[in-house]
């Protein structure tokens, strides 16, 4: 385990950057996927139906295909599919902890989580021995925006938690994708996250015309 | 600067990545500084041997609000790129006199995007710059919609006032792009409903 900072990986934050990000950051893995490449946040319900369960995967693919981290909050439903699809397809993945790293929330992801450590990247902003409040998971939430350069949101009720981290997409000006069959089931909180901002998404092409990716792209020098 | 829409290589995934970089105002460890402030200092160095040369003297800067409505304290690209090109010299002044009351829609592709009228008619002028001449500013123009409902709703408040708009980066065909680089001064012509034209 290392003990380090947001800055450390992208450089001094903007004012708006610097508002919610935590001073502490605890990595144990792979810091190297906090550096370079792309990293979009794939998050959504706990309790996910078949649809957001298919979408999850769908998505999370086809991030991997285009060489992107695939960056999730390791809790049950759709972020468990995230980080399970990322290692299947054999991409990179990073899990944004609510808890401390030397616990697990929940605890049937315990090995996935020991998995992820060994073998990619796991954050956290809580020190080991600190105690885990329910108000730990928003300001997780609040810190994977802030990692990620984008958010995609699969499947969410009324009073999802995504919603802590769909908001703070929208304030630091990353793009916030919300998936259409989402925005379709008239939640109060994402017809106000359109109003806001938010993109609504149909299908997994629409992300090449908001994300630095191409599905032919090879390894060469970037102008920045 | 240009934004490669869709990126077909790795050096146009590049370029793309540069342009968000300023749209987003992320540091770059290669530029050493934030993207907004290294474009703007690119600017002011290469704006006497440029076609901008005299493009931006004695206008106050405008920024053109997001699509979406404001949250209070979130980022504002355009406001961002007015801050470091007055802060780079390019310009004296910036005023924030244009404000979204109601969003416009947002949609991935080219169809559906809102027309002029539609920026115009989901704009106010919160207040009317003392100057002869205004640059609505941008982080990227595609077909000119936003600008040109922009420049709408100033000439409204302000008819005597000559307008312009600055974008950072144009969107262009990936097979017209010879690099990022590629300053340019050009005209959005309007033809009535939703028809636009931007050339270059």
């Amino acid at each position: 385990m290392v003990e380090t900072n947001v800055q450390q990986f992208v450089g001094p934050l903007s004012p708006v950057e610097e508002k919610n990000a935590p001073l502490t950051l605890y990595i144990q893995g792979d810091a190297s996927l906090l550096r370079g490449g792309v990293r979009v946040c794939v998050i959504g319900t706990r309790k996910p139906t078949q649809v957001g369960i298919e979408s999850a995967k769908k998505y999370a693919e086809f991030l991997i295909r285009n060489k992107v981290t695939v960056v999730s909050g390791l809790a049950m439903g759709i972020d468990t599919i995230a980080h399970t699809t990322a290692l299947a397809c054999g991409g990179r993945t990073i899990a944004v902890l609510g808890t401390p790293l030397n616990q697990t929330s929940p605890t049937q992801n315990r090995s996935l989580q020991h998995r992820i450590g060994e073998e990619h990247l796991l954050v956290s902003q809580f020190a080991v021995g600190s105690r885990v409040y329910p108000g730990n998971f928003p300001l997780r939430n609040r810190t994977m925006a802030l990692l990620s350069d984008a958010t995609i949101i699969i499947e969410a009720g009324k009073t999802s938690g995504t919603q802590h981290q769909g908001w703070e997409a929208l304030r630091l000006g990353r793009p916030l994708f919300i998936l259409k069959t989402v925005v379709d089931a008239g939640f109060d909180w994402a017809v106000k996250m359109l109003d806001y901002g938010a993109i609504p998404l149909t299908d997994q092409e629409e992300l090449y015309e908001f994300l630095p990716i191409h599905m032919d792209e090879v390894s060469g020098e970037q102008a920045f | 600067m240009v934004y490669p829409s869709p990126a077909k290589t790795a050096e146009m995934v590049g370029f793309k990545k540069a342009i968000l970089q300023i749209k987003e105002d992320r540091y770059s460890h290669k530029a050493k500084m934030r993207m907004p402030a290294y474009a703007a200092k690119r600017l002011a160095e290469n704006i006497p041997d440029s076609a901008l040369n005299s493009f931006f003297s004695d206008s106050i800067l405008v920024p053109i609000p997001k699509s979406g409505l404001h949250q209070k304290g979130a980022h504002w690209p355009a406001l961002c790129i007015c801050q470091e090109l007055v802060n780079a010299g390019v310009a004296h002044q910036f005023d924030c006199a244009l404000e979204r009351v109601s969003p416009v829609r947002k949609s991935a592709g080219s169809a559906n995007r809102p027309s002029p009228a539609e920026h115009f008619e989901s704009l106010q002028v919160l207040l009317t710059p003392n100057t002869g001449s205004i640059v609505l500013v941008d982080d990227i123009i595609t077909r000119g919609s936003t600008g040109v409902g922009s420049a709408w709703r100033i000439l409204e408040a302000m008819p005597s006032t000559d307008v312009k708009i600055f974008a950072i980066a144009r969107t262009l065909n990936p097979d017209d792009i010879n690099g990022i680089l590629d300053p340019v001064v050009g005209n959005v012509q309007f033809y009535g409903d939703n028809r636009l034209h931007r050339e270059p």
